[in-house]
């Protein structure tokens, strides 16, 4: 876990400023599109698994 | 399962879930799915839970001035309960039942975000029945599906960070 907390501390920084100068619709849809994906593959793994 | 994958996966997921309390609050919800490929959703769980404590404590001090007391007095109580309800269930459930529910509540958060009609950008007033059961399905079940649920239908900001959790 300690080797995690700069990733995460990184990521709030980056959080913080990029939502100060992306667009948000944009930003959305490609985040969706991830979640949708991963979460197929999870379903298909609770299946075959 | 390599170590490296291990690694870049969980680095991958701090990161995200650094960026969600930031103020980029959907990026978070990748976080536990991400490691999941690799490894049991509850473990993923458990060993991202500090990062999600300490990025909680940055994000807070970020938004410190940036709050809805109204949602918070809601949503805390709420939390609480649901925190408390999946403590008492994740270990009656299987491994496989948790990556599925994971999947399923991630695909129909995404249909319901992609199809559902008539959303407004003009925030709702707090609804105390809708906040008590999504704040407590929320912490129950890692924060997937309370954001449009939860019935205000906000758009996504960065306050969201802050009572989000």
């Amino acid at each position: 876990v300690a080797v995690l907390v700069p990733f995460a501390l990184l990521g709030t920084f980056l959080g913080a400023y990029l939502t100060k100068r992306i667009a948000d619709a944009w930003f959305f849809k490609l985040v969706q599109t991830g979640l949708f994906l991963l979460s197929v593959k999870l379903i298909w793994d609770a299946f075959s698994g | 399962m390599e170590f490296n994958q291990y690694l870049v996966l969980a680095s991958l997921a701090a990161l995200l879930i650094g960026m969600s309390k930031g103020g980029l609050p959907l990026v978070g919800m990748m976080s536990v799915p991400v490691l999941s490929l690799v490894m049991s959703p509850v473990k993923a769980a458990v060993l991202l839970l500090p990062l999600f404590v300490i990025s909680d404590a940055v994000g807070i001090w970020l938004y410190r001035k940036h709050y809805s007391l109204v949602n918070l007095r809601i949503l805390v109580p709420a939390g609480v309960v649901g925190v408390l309800v999946g403590w008492f269930t994740a270990a009656m459930i299987s491994e496989l039942t948790i990556k599925f529910l994971i999947g399923l509540v991630g695909v129909g958060f995404c249909l319901q975000t992609w199809f559902k009609r008539g959303q407004s950008e003009t925030p709702k007033p707090a609804s105390l029945p809708k906040g008590l059961l999504w704040g407590g399905v929320c912490r129950h079940s890692n924060d997937f599906v309370c954001h449009h649920q939860f019935g205000q239908d906000r758009p996504v900001s960065k306050f969201e960070s802050v009572y989000r959790g």
